[in-house]
């Protein structure tokens, strides 16, 4: 096999591993406003950055990293670069921010990039952006292009023109076998980025990195929002814990089962 | 065009070859829609052996149910699905468009909507309408649960995956009546881009998680492997499952098919019991259907306390013995 093009598409979002307290909810504006919370690619990206640069290195292929948004993080973003990606586009347009573009808007966007990168054999997402929580651009991505797709892969193998792909399903997982150019949205079970050396992230500033506009793709159809978030708020989820404390944690525990067997929970 | 503007509800059929239960629980939510909108309610069943299941979804408030069997079909394949709903929905297209939260629905609903270019909502923790209105109102969390929104779509079919227990199964009423409409199977219809080979089901003896009664989770707090044997001896003296919050997931403690949560499985058991679990927003929004939640952490600010019904705050290891000890004493054999 000789020249793979593979695809991984990124989005930044703010880290969402960061407590409650550092989302500011405003309903009347219908937006979530993370404090001091710094900017991160959403985690199930980086699995599928981790099983590019793994397919990279058993195949050989250039691995281009593409992310769309409005005021993107150079920074952030060039941690794709740092890994190992040979170059890194990034879609930076006031009509990419959150309030102008929905999934499909944004599959759509990609789609163009996509066609403008030119040959792609793999186009690898995270199952879903960690801020949305949809898990929806990849699979709309695929019928956009026209190209198979296999949602929540653990495992991608290639053999010559076939890709084998392990997708997780509840209780185990299904062999998926398909061709490229194809689609694959990656879970966690891949693995994590792996971590970065401090020669590839001097090596990173030598490698392109195209910044587009809207008007440097040919966006063939005008992006029409028809997803509309109509309310916003916090979830109502406290209860009120009863706490159960005995003389030692043994008691504790005789108490617990007493109380759960005695509120006819058990 | 038989109709423009009913619901329709993509069903699933579980191991057994019943409906299942989250297909049920959203035709109970569909039922409820049609009603309010005082239009029909159908629902779509396919597989080998489906006829059944179509019949079965009267009883539950479909108004009319269509059954495409595949006799070679095992199992779910995107490309024949969207081809037998395309050429269904030239026949008749529905205004709304639902399915469970499950690795189906996550698959198919997506490619669909892009299908239509339209859009789909996914795990839904609520559907409304707008008042006076036939838009849909879709309740979704987002920012790993921090925060929930609600959606409207502006094309049509509106579509949303539902998330377990949020509807309830509603009363099977033996003599509803309805249509049982059974569509031919067309060769065209198999060529597939993608093929399953094989499918590989991970060791699960007992009860999935979905399903459970009672779910003993543990977190990072467990600190190994070996801790879970003691959390699966709870489980199976309370006829309930193992499950896990993400990092012992991800340190292989536990296999990733146990995990609890935004990016795992939504659980909705009568007892969930936390062991360990510092309670991030992502899990909790996993167990926010569950009816009693119990929290053991050794950290009294732990945030699960927040959302727990009863919480012993100590090591694990110290109290699960006696906690054991004394649900046996009780309990006996009954369970």
């Amino acid at each position: 096999m000789h020249g793979l093009n593979i695809i991984v598409c990124l989005k930044q979002v703010p880290d969402t591993e960061s407590p409650s307290s550092c989302y500011r909810i405003d309903s009347g504006a219908r937006r979530v406003t993370p404090i001091g919370i710094p900017p991160v690619i959403s985690p199930f990206d980086e699995n599928a950055l981790e099983a590019g640069l793994q397919l990279r290195e058993s195949h050989g292929a250039k691995l281009t990293a593409i992310s769309v948004g409005y005021r993107l993080s150079k920074a952030v973003l060039m941690k794709a670069t740092s890994a190992g990606a040979d170059e890194l586009v990034l879609l930076d347009d006031a009509a990419f921010a959150p309030e102008n573009l929905d999934g499909y808007g944004t599959a759509l966007v990609l789609a163009e990039a996509i066609r403008k990168i030119g040959k792609h054999d793999l186009i690898l997402t995270g199952r879903q952006a960690a801020d949305t929580n949809a898990g929806v651009v990849g699979l709309y991505l695929s019928e956009i292009l026209g190209t198979p797709a296999v949602s929540f892969a653990q495992k991608i193998s290639l053999d010559s023109n076939k890709i084998i792909i392990e997708r997780v399903i509840p209780d185990g997982y299904e062999v998926i076998e398909t061709s490229m150019p194809s689609v694959i949205t990656v879970s966690s079970e891949i693995g994590e980025l792996r971590s970065l050396r401090l020669k590839d992230i001097l090596d990173a500033k030598n490698k392109p990195l195209l910044k587009w506009h809207a008007e440097d793709i040919q966006l063939k159809e005008q992006i029409r929002k028809k997803l509309v978030m109509e309310e916003l708020f916090e979830p109502t989820r406290e209860r009120d814990c009863c706490f159960i404390r005995g003389k030692s944690p043994a008691e504790s525990g005789e108490m617990l089962a007493v109380r759960l067997l005695e509120d006819g929970i058990l | 065009m038989r109709e423009n503007n009913g619901i329709c509800v993509i069903g699933e059929v579980n191991e057994r070859g019943m409906i299942s239960r989250i297909s049920l629980e959203i035709l109970g939510l569909g039922r409820q829609l049609a009603d309010d909108l005082s239009v029909e309610l159908s629902a779509i069943f396919i597989g080998a052996d489906v006829k059944k299941n179509a019949q079965e979804s009267i009883c539950f408030g479909s108004d009319r149910a269509y059954a495409l069997e595949v006799p070679s079909l095992s199992g779910y394949n995107p490309d024949l699905y969207l081809r037998i709903l395309k050429d269904l929905f030239e026949d008749f297209s529905p205004m709304t468009l639902l399915a469970g939260h499950t690795a189906l629905g996550q698959d198919l609903l997506p490619r669909l909507a892009a299908r239509f270019q339209s859009q789909v909502t996914m795990d839904c923790v609520h559907l409304a309408l707008a008042p006076g209105t036939r838009t849909l109102l879709m309740t979704k969390p987002i920012f790993g649960g921090n925060a929930l929104a609600v959606f409207s779509c502006k094309s049509l079919p509106q579509m949303a995956t539902i998330r377990i227990r949020v509807g309830e199964i509603p009363d099977r009423i033996a003599d509803r009546d309805g249509e049982v409409i059974m569509l031919q199977h067309r060769p065209n219809q198999d060529s597939s881009r993608t093929s399953a080979i094989r499918t590989v089901y991970e060791s699960h003896r007992g009860i999935k998680l979905e399903d459970a009664r009672v779910v003993v989770s543990g977190g990072r707090g467990i600190g190994g492997s070996e801790g879970f044997d003691q959390l699966r001896a709870l489980a199976r003296l309370l006829g309930g499952t193992i499950g896990a919050s993400r990092p012992p997931c991800d340190m292989g403690w536990i296999s990733s098919s146990s995990q609890v949560g935004l990016t795992g499985k939504s659980v909705a058991p009568d007892l969930y019991l936390a062991i360990g679990i510092s309670g991030t927003m992502q899990h909790l929004t996993g167990i926010s259907e569950s009816r009693h939640v119990v929290a053991i952490n050794r950290d009294e600010d732990a945030n699960i306390f927040r959302c727990a019904d009863y919480g012993v705050v100590g090591d694990y290891k110290e109290i699960l013995p006696s906690l054991i000890f004394k649900l046996k004493e009780h309990l006996g054999d009954s369970i």
